[in-house]
């Protein structure tokens, strides 16, 4: 059962980075290095908003030899609508956590 | 530690959080271990390990959660028999720590097993020949107001019979299991069972059961607003006023009442066994009624005629159910078992007990049966 609940700031922070990568493809590692927030809080939240339907995930190829291939994410058009209306509900946090991890 | 050893502690972090994650979330974990090993860092993969490793035993904790609710409200009978194993158990250790006497840890142990062997035979009958709780129930309201009449007395309270030497409190024994048949099916015999059962209690200081009796009914009429359940709650709580207005006298004995803060004096342990234990009586109900489905309402009845009991032992002297010494409590509970019990599936198709579905309601039973009911009023 999957929970519809409003998404802590933390997530929002989160939501906002995906929001602006648009298409491209984002790394756990580097959404963990963008936004601040630890692993412990990164999956959770992204195996929820695939469950939802929020969330595109794929493998990726490794980048060179010896590296390891990776699984990538970016929203889907659904998670866009989210993210979205996440940013009219909370204009202010979101507006400054997208300054603050992407300037 | 140096940065290769840091390397390979983050892997065994990475590896043993894959192997805590859920069947369905392995991909996800193949996920958080590849991307460790593409962090340039040993430090950062560590730390990144690290909440990995969290992130694998929450999920693996609410898998298990999520397996316990969906067999809970599948079958209640599992969780209640689990809840009350677990209960008594920690209410032998709460009693091994108080030194209580090992007579006392022998019939805890006992009525568990007893009520289990109870159930277990009663259970095939109604696999075989399905249930009729109306009868069923006015006949045990009538052990209950037999033992309010001719019960063994003690302080000006008269709530015990002699069972084999044993002396049991019939009214922990019968009402739960009372209120939880009138919660799956409202018949006009189950609430004139009600009627007789808070009748029996009003003639005697058992503000206890009166309580629980009186909360689970009430809690019923409001979730269902039905005539059947507004007069077995009007019933309930009369009995209810009339066992407050009488003055009950009944010490406190020792290793049954009052044991919620006694208990932490004799260890910190013992006081956590106790608590634990009266959370367990209570869980079946929180999941069951949470995950609602047909039973939702028979668990509320299951869950607030508990709590109340519960409630009752922590206010006054009376009797603090299945962690405490006492019989009736843990063969009470586990009777409740019967209140969830479904017919075979060859009776379900045949329809020959239909009456059993739950929280069924007959609407001119209950017309027919409430209609002389209001005129005597």
């Amino acid at each position: 059962m999957i929970r519809n609940r409003s998404p802590s700031p933390l997530a929002r922070t989160l939501l906002s980075v995906l929001a602006k990568a648009d298409q491209t493809w984002s790394h756990g590692y580097d959404l963990c290095q963008l936004t601040g927030i630890k692993s412990g809080t990164l999956y959770p939240l992204l195996i929820r908003w695939e469950k939802q339907g929020y969330l595109e995930a794929q493998w990726q190829p490794p980048a060179g030899p010896g590296r390891p291939p990776r699984h990538a994410y970016r929203l889907s058009a659904e998670g866009h609508r989210f993210a979205r209306e996440q940013a009219v509900a909370h204009p202010d946090l979101h507006r400054s956590a997208a300054k603050g991890v992407l300037a | 530690m140096n940065p290769p050893n840091s390397r390979r502690f983050a892997t065994k972090i990475a590896n043993f959080a894959v192997t805590l994650l859920p069947p369905d979330l392995k991909d996800w974990g193949a996920a958080m271990r590849h991307e460790i090993d593409a962090i340039p860092t040993p430090k950062d993969a560590t730390i990144y390990a690290v909440g990995c490793l969290a992130v694998a035993m929450g999920q693996r904790f609410s898998f298990y959660a999520r397996q316990i609710v969906e067999v809970g409200v599948g079958h209640p009978n599992y969780l209640i028999a689990l809840c009350a194993s677990l209960a008594t158990g920690l209410g032998l250790i709460y009693m091994s720590l108080a030194n209580a006497p090992i007579t006392y840890l022998m019939v805890n142990a006992s009525a568990l097993a007893l009520g289990f062997v109870a159930v277990g035979i009663a259970m095939k009958v109604i696999k075989q020949i399905g249930s009729n709780w109306g009868p069923v129930s006015l006949f045990l309201s009538l052990l209950v107001m037999l033992t309010s009449l001719y019960g063994i007395s003690a302080e000006g309270a008269t709530r015990w019979i002699s069972i084999g030497g044993s002396t049991v409190q019939s009214s922990l024994l019968i009402i739960p299991i009372v209120a939880l048949a009138f919660a799956r099916h409202q018949s006009g015999l189950a609430t004139i069972a009600i009627v007789v059962t808070a009748l029996a209690l009003a003639m005697q200081p058992d503000r206890g059961m009166a309580g629980a009796l009186a909360a689970g009914m009430l809690v019923l009429a409001f979730a269902t607003p039905t005539s059947l359940s507004k007069v077995a709650a009007a019933a309930a709580v009369c009995g209810f006023v009339g066992a407050m207005m009488q003055p009950d006298t009944l010490p406190a004995m020792p290793y049954v009442d009052q044991i919620y803060f006694s208990s932490f004096g004799v260890r910190p342990l013992a006081g956590l066994a106790v608590v634990i234990g009266a959370m367990l009586i209570i869980a079946p109900a929180i999941i069951g009624y949470l995950a609602g489905g047909s039973n939702a309402k028979t668990f509320l009845v299951f869950g607030t005629v508990w709590g109340a009991i519960g409630l009752a032992a922590a206010l006054g002297n009376y009797p603090t159910p299945i962690v405490g010494y006492g019989s009736s409590a843990i063969i009470g509970y586990v009777l409740c078992i019967l209140g969830f019990a479904q017919p075979s599936k060859r009776l379900q198709k045949s329809g020959r007990n239909a009456k059993s579905s739950p929280d069924r309601f007959d609407h001119n039973r209950d017309l027919r049966v409430l209609l002389p009911l209001t005129r005597s009023l």
